[in-house]
């Protein structure tokens, strides 16, 4: 038996699907090859551990889980991902929109009332200032005796 | 109770029997969507969708192939399924292999031997996920859940012979790519 067999048939050997006579062939070449042993001895390992898959179980809530997702109607999860998709994201731009649009009207408001507020500001400052003028050139105003005395 | 007996009653709605089935055939569920390569997370919850799926179409069931087979198909399907949909194979975390390998855990292995078995196995699946997609199955049911060529010929609706061609050129390409890994 030479190395190229071997290698050819490692797997086959490994999973012992071999008939006796080249199994016993193989075993014996293992012996005599370091190289083949070195290739054999790499792969028998991590052929061997998916053994340790066969030993893998859920834990023991596995029902309790399941269970309760059997207890939901069936069409619940559908609905349910129709609605995380189309109407949940609809729902915020909707709500988006109408938060931007009462935003701009409540600034709206507030920027007339500011307004109606300086106009009214405005007209009183120029009362008071006519009234300031008007007082100013009353207490200016000569005298009638004195004028009177002044022409005579 | 007997299988038959137990599905009768699972029909009529029984979740006692319901139970009894989910904890007789669980283990062999979660271990053959695992096979895959997906996580254990998605693995449990596709699990669960394996018998939610059995439990309302049970009345579909009409013992002409075992309970077994049956369920491997429903397992297959989704495992594929939930690949295609992903695209990415998500492998085990360290994590999960403590959670997941219960008995293995109990012997007095040292963290760098579970470390090595743990990189021994994701190396494992990681070739065999570069198989073709029905050798891998063949492959996987074969040497991993132990199936035999008929069982495995009746859950991928092949023939027997075709099982063989399957499994032989999965050694052949697997053993072709373990060799030049280890080059």
């Amino acid at each position: 038996m030479d190395c190229k067999f071997f290698c050819k048939n490692i797997l086959n050997f490994y999973y012992q699907d071999l008939e006796n006579k080249e199994a016993a062939l193989m075993q014996e070449h293992l012996l005599h090859c370091p190289d083949c042993l070195k290739a054999y001895n790499n792969i028998a390992p991590l052929l061997n551990s998916a053994e340790i898959s066969k030993e893998i179980v859920p834990d023991h809530f596995f029902y309790t889980r399941l269970a309760a997702k059997l207890d939901r109607p069936k069409n619940e999860r559908m609905s349910y991902s129709l609605y995380t998709r189309l109407a949940q994201p609809l729902f915020v731009v909707c709500l988006t929109i109408i938060g931007v649009f009462v935003g701009i009207k409540i600034s709206d408001g507030i920027r007339d009332n500011a307004t109606s507020l300086n106009t009214s500001s405005t007209e009183n400052q120029l009362i008071s200032q006519l009234a300031g003028e008007y007082y100013m050139s009353t207490t200016k105003e000569e005298n009638v005796e004195t004028y009177y005395l002044s022409e005579k | 109770m007997n299988e038959n007996d137990l599905i009768e009653k699972i029909k009529s709605k029984d979740e006692r029997a319901f139970k009894t089935f989910v904890e007789a055939y669980n283990g062999m569920v979660f271990r053959s969507v695992m096979s895959f390569g997906i996580s254990k997370v998605d693995a449990e919850d596709l699990s669960q969708e394996v018998f939610i799926d059995a439990y309302r179409n049970i009345y579909k069931f009409r013992n002409e192939s075992e309970i077994s087979t049956w369920l491997y198909r429903i397992a297959i399907n989704k495992s594929l399924n939930f690949i295609k949909k992903r695209k990415k194979i998500f492998w085990r975390s360290n994590d999960d292999t403590t959670l997941l390998a219960k008995d293995f855990n109990q012997t007095e292995d040292s963290s760098e031997t579970k470390y090595v078995n743990e990189e021994q196995r994701k190396t494992l699946y990681r070739t065999i996920q570069k198989l073709s997609k029905n050798q891998r199955i063949a492959f996987t049911l074969n040497k991993i859940e132990n199936l035999s060529y008929k069982e495995i010929a009746e859950i991928m609706d092949i023939s027997v012979s075709s099982v063989e061609s399957l499994i032989h050129r999965a050694k052949k390409n697997l053993q072709t790519r373990l060799l030049n890994y280890f080059k």
